[in-house]
């Protein structure tokens, strides 16, 4: 098995000498001579026979070097050369067909490239599956803002969440007082929300319930990039205070570096909202994990009783007040979703017209090229050996093309989680 | 494309056999000694009476076909009148493959003798 394969890569990297075959075939001929003038025959005669049967040597030549594995690659060099060239002579046919090329892949890898960070790479966070957006459903469209009666609503709904947590739907500006003032996005959470995200804490901890109650007191947890560069990572940073607002907040906890939320934060402090509430402003966002095994429906379906529920309990809301569950990036890509769909139906077809108008050139050069093919199948060229080298020149096309289309890439957020677009 | 023709008497009965074919009888050829490829279309015409008659023009395509398969190898050495010549023997690869090549042969010939009817054991 070894020597075969070092027999057959030899051959693939050294090919025979062509002399070789020659004396081979000379050695043939003359045996083959000196058998027929054995046999009887005139030595002009015998030698005449003996090429006759022979047949072609340049084609019994041409068979042999066939035979050699890695032919194909020799040949297929060979068509790129002569398709370099080929292209090489006529750069303005060259450049259309690229430029065109180029423009109608460039679009669709930069379209593609949004829809697919936006749409089918999963989210970052580690169940991403499982968590669940709040909204009030409407007519047209769900409105994913919730007020505090409803937050705690959800929260009662326990045998299917396991986790309920709010959070801002826009981050404050907060400023650091003190000796370098500054401005930080900071938002407001429930204790629940590290956890339902799966946030990594580094350092300290994230809210106890007690933090997250009325009066429980200013604490801050700060995000990664945050405690770098305002603390230049000060691991004994627990427990110090931070000043927002003149207030002094104590630090509690850090997150780790690849937990991004969205909306982007750089401190978190806890909501504190009141057990009991008749606020009905709808102003934050509310998330849900569903238990394992608790399907979509399942889940919006349990919701509904809840809703009939809280209209009892809030009779100043309508009576047709629903609550419904959509998964996350269904509330963080919203309308979204279509437009991108639209925008990227618009580039393929945009792709096909280039491709149409590349066809369009090369049939025009093809016609104007019938000479040259006509020199070639009369100096022996098979067909399938001419369909190859028009195939190896648009090959050639086509990579030249994808090479100009080259567009910076969109900005990434260090986790891969979509851009937030509301 | 006639690899092997066939020779019955006057008229010359043209019968393309599988390229397989040509393929086994060389390795079984060489099985026998080394030889150059003169040597071996001569030792399958006369081995088969005269019956079969190897092209040139396919004996050396299939020679290298075989030696770029790594079944046979390929040395130079000088023949019987004392000539440079190109001597190829069998490579232990090469016996392998002519051992599931016959066993595949006699499937096959086996196969189409009962159909044709002409098993000694079906016809009588």
């Amino acid at each position: 098995m070894i020597p075969e394969l070092m027999t057959r890569l030899r051959f693939l990297f050294f090919r025979k000498k062509r002399n070789e075959l020659e004396e081979e075939l000379r050695f043939h001929l003359e045996q083959c001579i000196a058998a027929k003038s054995a046999a009887g025959l005139a030595a002009e005669e015998a030698r005449r026979q003996a090429l006759v049967d022979f047949g072609g040597v340049e084609r019994a030549r041409e068979q042999c070097e066939q035979q050699r594995p890695g032919f194909w690659m020799s040949t297929f060099a060979q068509d790129m050369r002569y398709g370099v060239r080929v292209l090489r002579k006529s750069p303005g046919f060259t450049a259309a067909a690229v430029i065109t090329l180029a423009l109608g892949i460039g679009a669709n890898t930069a379209i593609f490239t949004v829809v697919n960070s936006v749409l089918l790479k999963p989210l970052s966070y580690p169940n991403a599956g499982r968590i669940v957006e709040f909204g009030f459903p409407s007519t047209l469209l769900v409105n994913y803002l919730s007020s505090v009666p409803a937050l705690h609503a959800y929260q009662g709904q326990t045998a299917i969440f396991s986790e309920v947590a709010a959070y801002d739907f826009v981050g404050p500006g907060f400023v650091i007082t003190g000796d370098h003032p500054e401005e930080v996005k900071g938002i407001h959470v429930t204790q629940a929300y590290f956890r339902l995200f799966g946030a990594p804490v580094i350092l300290g901890r994230t809210f106890t319930p007690q933090e997250d109650a009325p009066n429980g007191g200013k604490v801050v947890v700060l995000s990664y990039h945050f405690w770098q560069n305002r603390f230049a990572g000060d691991h004994n940073i627990i427990g110090k205070s931070l000043s927002l607002g003149n207030e002094p907040y104590t630090i509690v906890g850090v997150i780790g570096e690849q937990f991004v939320s969205d909306p982007e934060a750089d401190i978190w402090l806890p909501f504190q909202f009141p057990p009991v509430s008749s606020d009905l402003n709808n102003f934050f966002h509310v998330a849900g994990l569903l238990r394992p095994g608790i399907t979509l429906e399942r889940a919006n379906a349990q919701l509904q009783l809840a809703a009939a529920q809280y209209h009892r309990d809030y009779p100043r809301t309508s009576p047709h007040v629903r609550f419904h569950v959509a998964p996350l990036r269904d509330s963080i890509v919203g309308e979204v979703r279509n437009s991108l769909m639209i925008l990227l139906g618009a580039v393929s077809l945009v792709l096909l017209i280039a491709c149409a108008d590349v066809a369009n050139l090369l049939l025009a050069r093809a016609a104007v090229r019938n000479r040259e093919f006509a020199v070639r199948c009369a100096l022996g060229a098979g067909r399938a050996r001419i369909v190859r080298q028009l195939l190896t020149e648009s090959l050639l096309l086509c990579v030249t093309g994808s090479r100009f289309c080259r567009c910076p890439r969109p900005a990434r957020h260090q986790s891969g989680r979509p851009a937030p677009h509301r | 494309m006639t690899l092997l023709s066939t020779v019955e008497g006057k008229m010359p009965q043209q019968s393309d056999l599988l390229q397989g074919t040509l393929d086994l009888l060389i390795l079984k050829t060489l099985a026998l000694e080394p030889m150059h490829g003169w040597g071996v279309a001569q030792r399958i015409q006369q081995v088969s009476k005269d019956g079969l008659q190897v092209g040139q023009g396919s004996l050396y395509p299939a020679l290298y076909r075989l030696e770029y398969k790594g079944w046979i190898k390929s040395y130079w050495g000088s023949s019987e009148n004392k000539r440079r010549a190109k001597f190829y023997s069998i490579t232990p690869a090469g016996r392998k493959r002519l051992r599931t090549e016959l066993a595949a042969w006699d499937r096959l010939s086996a196969a189409i003798a009962l159909v044709l009817g002409r098993n000694p054991e079906a016809s009588s």
